[in-house]
């Protein structure tokens, strides 16, 4: 395990019992994870980078004394991203619900950019006890599109809805019509390959869709 | 305070003799990692701790004893009833919740496993175990718990448990249980009487409790701040603060009137 208080030079702050605050933490995961979250960050910022550099993150945890991926220091709760154009995107504040497309989309986008890195990822759409953040981790890994993955279907069902209008049931079940709209969000995102099996198909796809995420354009 | 009993893993592997084939004393080529739980085993605490990927049985007499029957076990808790020790988690794969007993702490066999959907243990004392069924991502869906019967654990309805959370530690009181579940903000405290009805107790923020303990009518717990590990204790609905032992010190759990800490490859038990 080892400590940190930022990634790759970027401060990771935690607000759970102070909103606002700006103190370094001492947080802590493994090695191998940590090498993880500065791929991560690195991606968040060459997608993003229209909104300047990121000033800071906010997380609910890192490595945590409990049962599970945080227990092993393999996982991250992210609660916040704050860029230096003024930017934010804040699953604290349960963006995924948010009223306006452009908050819906960004959160959408900073979320395929987790799962470019980490499986399992949970959102606000997987169930309500991640309404609050985005969980990442080192479970299931590697990294690709699984039909049979609640979690990797809602986010398809979610990101085709809100960036195609497809007008899907967000309910983790893969059909016909989560199908055809994958089809045709693959499609337009110029996508050759099998996500389902291909990593670097799927991180194609993520970042594809992360692009039009920050840029808060259809495809 | 610390206890002198603290214990050096890493010397204690190299200090035994080694007998590396089957059950017994270990020469390991890595330092134990992890530890889940503590029980007491003949007056002294115990943990269980993978070596070379091997459950190991740790005491802080100074021995480390190679274990037999816990090869497809993903341990989360271990506990004791007074006399056999009690490990909970699950069996390793698509995970199938399951509890594995010892008498001597080195020979394990399988007690109890659940059928039918994925789920794990993650909290056990000597009559009673929590846990959850588990989606495919490992999340919580569905609280499960077993209770020890004069025929076997057999499994017991539980009410009153937030279903997405999993049990980080579980305590017997005079009263019954105690049990705690750590969220994205912190620690929810429950009691129950029975083990099946719980009741809420006030939340402890910023902290994953690991161990509990009721002393003198009130909950203590043990754990660690979840933004940044530093040791800490505390009383539900009261005041809490560092704990003394060092600042790497993970909360195990607490076995009979000692709370239990992993640093820097010890187990070190302090005083509840
Ligand atoms: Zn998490």
């Amino acid at each position: 395990m080892i400590t940190f208080s930022r990634i790759d030079g970027t401060p990771v702050y935690y607000w759970r019992s102070d909103r606002g605050n700006t103190t370094l933490r001492n947080w802590q995961a493994t090695q191998g994870f940590y090498d993880s979250l500065v791929l991560w960050i690195r991606d968040l910022r060459s997608l993003s980078s229209a909104y300047g550099s990121i000033t800071y993150l906010v997380s609910a945890g890192f490595y945590v004394n409990k049962p599970g991926q945080h227990g092993a220091g393999t996982a991250m709760d992210l609660d916040y991203v704050r860029w230096s154009g003024g930017q934010i995107s804040s699953p604290l504040d349960r963006h995924h619900a948010s009223t306006t497309l452009a908050t819906r989309r960004r959160y959408l986008a900073v979320d395929a950019v987790c799962r470019r890195r980490f499986r399992y990822v949970l959102d606000g759409w997987y169930n309500a006890d991640h309404a609050d953040h985005i969980h990442a981790d080192f479970g299931g890994l590697p990294v690709r599109c699984v039909k049979s993955s609640e979690s990797d279907t809602k986010f398809v069902q979610a990101l085709c809805n809100n960036f195609m209008g497809s007008g899907l049931v967000v309910d983790g079940i893969w059909g016909t019509n989560t199908q055809n709209a994958f089809n045709t969000a693959k499609s337009r995102l110029g996508i050759t390959g099998d996500p389902h099996t291909t990593t670097s198909v799927w991180q194609s796809f993520l970042s594809a869709a992360a692009r039009k995420g920050f840029a808060n354009q259809p495809f | 305070m610390l206890d002198r009993r603290t214990f050096v893993l890493g010397a204690a592997v190299t200090a035994v003799a080694a007998t590396s084939v089957g059950t017994g004393t270990a020469n390991a080529s890595t330092p134990p990692s992890g530890g889940i739980g503590v029980a007491t085993l003949d007056g002294v605490p115990v943990t269980l701790a993978r070596i070379d990927g091997r459950w190991a049985l740790l005491s802080d007499n100074g021995s480390v004893r190679i274990t037999a029957g816990l090869d497809n076990a993903d341990l989360v808790d271990l506990s004791d009833d007074g006399t056999r020790l009690v490990a909970a988690g699950s069996l390793a794969g698509d995970p199938v919740a399951a509890l594995w007993t010892s008498a001597d702490g080195v020979t394990w066999r399988e007690a109890r496993r659940l059928h039918g959907t994925r789920s794990e243990f993650t909290a056990v004392t000597g009559t009673l175990a929590l846990g959850s069924v588990v989606r495919h991502e490992r999340a919580p869906e569905v609280r499960v718990a077993a209770r020890r019967t004069p025929s076997g654990w057999t499994t017991a309805p539980v009410r009153g448990l937030a279903d997405g959370l999993l049990a980080s530690a579980l305590a017997t009181t005079a009263g019954g249980f105690v049990c705690a579940s750590v969220d994205s903000a912190g620690t929810r405290v429950h009691t129950s009487a029975d083990g099946v009805a719980w009741s809420e107790l006030p939340r402890v923020d910023g902290v994953a409790v690991r161990g509990l303990a009721s002393v003198s009518g009130v909950v203590r717990w043990f754990g660690n701040e979840i933004a940044g590990s530093t040791p800490l204790t505390g009383v539900v609905g009261g005041a809490s603060g560092p704990a003394a032992v060092p600042a790497d010190a993970k909360a195990l759990g607490v076995t009979g009137a000692r709370a239990a800490w992993l640093s820097a490859g010890r187990l070190l038990t302090t005083a509840i």
